[in-house]
């Protein structure tokens, strides 16, 4: 059940109002079974995979809490129940893969190993649990003593299958309360939820059809056509998983319950530094708190700091996926941030040189553009479905491949009016993006009676009219979800 | 309180606007649909109870009887409302909807449609522009494959995006609605192909479809029983024929059918005055000069067979629907090219 689908709104829409009658005792159990109902629709077996990720996770804290003599141990058991469950399914066949290869080229023969199905949501059910603990480890956050808030802390449905990664002390204290969604909350996850979901049907899901297009058979495009369907991919991936964000935060909303945010305007950073603190937030954080820091993040000299960045990033390749490509992606997103720390001093200097001021309004436009850039040539390794297809790319757009004109973008296959609609509804995402945090507009809106009914209706018939659905459209699963 | 009755009053009148906004939306953004069956939009355009004969069935309905030329012919006054490859379950709720607001004499059902699979590539046009209702909604859930159903439900979810390809008939027939049709359900066709004699028609044999189908006519018979009309199920004339084992046993069938009467034109070709060489635009379909021959002598087979006498009434109407008619069929004939459809 996707969430861009009626079968999801409608599922929404009943357990929230079936929440909302319940005492307060029933409210965990009822969210609970409607979790694991949620999670079985995917993949019925793999419920069992979560349900003992759940249990080991628990009895790991729960002895922690108990013997503090054993914690290091009950941490290690934990975490290799939980990280190893993850590594076995998404990483075994990757690891057979690059040995087989490597067999292959010495002469031997190839790795026989078993082919896995990957559960939906493992990389994010399992780094919740993972994050949780380490920080009953380290005492930031007592044990679960209750069996049932800490399996709904790991299922929650809006949030088991991608995401945003929960924290222990932010999640479990809001199901112990076993909150019941406000008026203000019901408007906020409302407004969110459809923000969310125009954003996937009416953006993300018409820039794939062009992005398709081009990765489809990338040979036979020009540099310039290659080089437009790059950037409507860093634009799609956004609106993609910020609406899966959206949507997501947004659910929960309906119930009471704040999730941690994902995105913050990230293509309005000046810099990849700030563009990992405001993508994928609970990601990042994530890989801040439990990879970065213990590795001794930047307090251990200049080049142990660029070092654990560069592991870092790599790991956060790899969680993305098993694939080389993605450990690419990440490493580049690495380099490009130890270039930049390298570089700053030199950059300071040159504009200082040039008097250009460091708040200036042009220098953050500049700025922003470069990384929008550079990112965009880290998503074509994301994108693509092998190494030599992202290298077949990039060569041909560096080359501009074809020449320059016709510019041609309408044989991406998508007409001149859709492509204008799209550009419209991109820079309506902008301005939100700039300006809907600084003048709060969700706050007035949900404040407000008529504007925010107003919003409702146009969002849901912009959603009916442009939006990719029904007939001659391809459902597009959210791209995250397969991690 | 008073945030509430405003959030109640603010609610109420969203939800409103949103479903005025999106029936506006699907009414514009549907296909228009003027001739080649289907024609809903323009036969509701029609003044109630103002038919003598109503006809259903499949494009050998549509395609070869010309009600103007009926009416010239015996003063009686007919529509067309058949659907392009329409199964005889679709006719049946074509029916039941036409008689919500037409009370015929006569309804005729072409019946080649008996060998038809039960669904076909047409359904979506047959029953999404059916008006809404009961019968729509019938034929929707019994008479569709999977996948249909949510658009004929709800119609945006087949054609919002055709936003970017309106014309001004989308607005204009969308926001004011049909006109009537001049061609009263008939769809002319120009091209010719001479054809050589007839010949037996391919088709797979499926039994359980097969009676299913004759079981729809036995409902046909029956409502048209109930409501004094007199059902006649026909077959038009064409060059591909049924097997002969097909029409007997449909013969046989329909004489036990609630006083159904059964009449294969390819009986009577010799006495239509059919010319091979330039009435057939195919192997199954009259050109225009061929439906007005095949429709005048329906008339009179009509006038034979059913005693049914004109009212005379709307004769200025349908004066004026036999010009159009001739104004048609005064167009030139063209060769069609071997192969195309």
């Amino acid at each position: 059940m996707q969430f861009q689908s009626l079968a999801y709104c409608g599922f929404l829409a009943a357990v929230a109002i079936l929440h909302r009658l319940l005492p307060s005792r029933l409210r965990t159990p009822c969210l609970l079974l409607v979790s694991y109902f949620f999670y079985a629709l995917w993949e019925p077996g793999f419920l069992i995979l979560l349900l003992a990720v759940t249990a080991a996770a628990y009895f790991a804290a729960r002895g922690m809490a108990r013997r503090p003599a054993r914690k290091k141990l009950l941490l290690i058991l934990g975490l290799a129940a939980v990280l190893g469950t993850l590594l076995l399914f998404k990483y075994l066949g990757f690891f057979g893969r690059s040995v087989s290869a490597l067999l292959a080229a010495c002469g031997l023969a190839p790795l026989r190993l078993p082919r896995l199905l990957l559960p939906a949501g493992i990389s994010f059910f399992s780094f919740a649990v993972s994050g949780y603990l380490i920080d009953v480890y380290r005492g930031d956050v007592p044990a679960e003593r209750s069996y049932l808030t800490f399996s709904l802390f790991v299922s929650f449905f809006p949030a088991v299958l991608s995401g945003p990664i929960e924290r222990g002390g932010h999640l479990l204290p809001q199901i112990r309360e076993a909150r019941t969604g406000g008026a203000e909350d019901v408007k906020e996850g409302v407004t969110r939820f459809l923000v969310g979901l125009a954003k996937k049907l009416v953006i993300a899901d018409q820039l794939a059809i062009l992005v398709n297009t081009a990765y489809a058979g990338p040979e036979k495009f020009t540099g310039v056509q290659l080089l437009f369907a790059a950037v409507c991919y860093s634009l799609q991936i956004y609106c993609d998983f910020s609406a899966y964000s959206d949507m997501a935060i947004g659910s929960a909303r309906l119930f009471g319950f704040r999730l941690l945010e994902n995105f913050d305007a990230p293509y309005t950073s000046r810099s990849i530094k700030e563009f990992w603190r405001r993508w994928h937030m609970s990601l990042s954080f994530w890989f801040r708190d439990y990879l970065y820091f213990p590795l001794g993040g930047s307090r251990k000299g200049k080049l142990r700091t660029y070092v654990n960045l560069l592991i870092v990033f790599t790991v956060s390749g790899l969680w993305h996926g098993a694939a080389w490509t993605f450990v690419i992606w990440g490493l580049l997103n690495g380099v490009y941030q130890v270039c930049g720390a390298l570089t700053l001093p030199a950059r300071r200097s040159f504009r200082a040189r040039l008097r250009i001021s460091e708040d200036s309004r042009a220098l953050a436009v500049w700025q922003a553009l470069v990384t929008f850039a550079l990112l965009t040539v880290t998503w074509v390794f994301f994108r693509a479905a092998s190494f030599a297809q992202a290298a077949l790319v990039l060569r041909r757009i560096f080359t501009l491949a074809g020449g320059v004109f016709p510019l041609a973008v309408t044989s991406l296959g998508m007409g001149r009016a859709n492509l204008l609609t799209l550009a419209l509804a991109v820079f309506a995402l902008v301005l939100t993006d700039l300006y809907g945090k600084r003048l709060g507009m969700r706050e007035r809106l949900c404040r407000s009676v008529w504007p925010r009914w107003g919003v409702w209706v146009l969002l849901v018939l912009i959603v009916l009219i442009f939006g990719a659905y029904g007939s001659g459209f391809n459902p597009q699963e959210f791209v995250y979800f397969k991690f | 309180m008073k945030t509430r009755k405003k959030e109640i009053l603010a609610a109420a009148v969203s939800v409103l606007l949103l479903l005025a906004a999106l029936a506006l939306a699907t009414r514009v953004l549907t296909p228009k649909r003027h001739d080649m069956g289907s024609t809903w939009g323009q036969f509701l355009q029609e003044k109630r109870n103002s038919t003598d004969l109503l006809f259903f069935g499949s494009s050998l309905a549509y395609c070869d009887v010309a009600p103007a030329a009926i009416w010239e012919e015996s003063g009686l006054r007919s529509y067309v409302m058949a659907g392009a490859e329409q199964t005889i379950p679709i006719s049946y709720y074509y029916l039941r909807e036409a008689l919500r607001t037409q009370t015929p004499r006569a309804v005729f059902v072409e019946v080649t449609g008996v060998i038809y699979k039960r669904h076909t590539s047409f359904t979506k046009v047959n029953i999404g522009y059916m008006p809404w209702g009961e019968n729509r909604l019938q034929a929707s859930l019994h008479e569709t494959e999977d996948g249909l159903l949510p658009g004929l439900l709800f119609p945006l979810y087949f054609y919002h995006s055709r936003w970017n390809e309106l014309t001004a008939d989308d607005f204009r027939t969308g926001l004011l609605g049909y006109r009537a049709d001049d061609l009263v359900g008939y769809t002319c066709l120009h091209e010719y192909v001479p054809m050589e004699g007839p010949e037996t028609r391919s088709y797979e044999p499926d039994e359980k479809n097969y009676n299913r189908n004759l079981n729809y006519l036995t409902k046909i018979a029956s409502l048209c029983r109930e409501r004094g009309i007199q059902a006649v199920f026909y077959l038009a004339p064409t060059v591909g024929q049924l097997p002969a084992d097909v029409v007997d046993d449909l013969r046989a069938k329909v004489a036990g059918m609630d006083g159904a009467l059964f009449w294969d034109g390819n009986e009577d070709y010799d006495d239509l005055g059919i010319d091979p060489t330039r009435d057939y635009y195919d192997k199954f379909h009259f050109n225009v000069s061929g439906a007005e021959k095949f429709s005048r002598y329906l008339a009179d087979w009509t006038k034979r067979n059913l005693s049914l006498t004109p009212t005379g009434e709307d004769s200025a109407l349908w004066q004026k629907r036999a010009d159009a008619l001739r104004t048609k069929a005064a167009e030139p004939l063209t060769r069609r090219e071997e192969g195309k459809k």
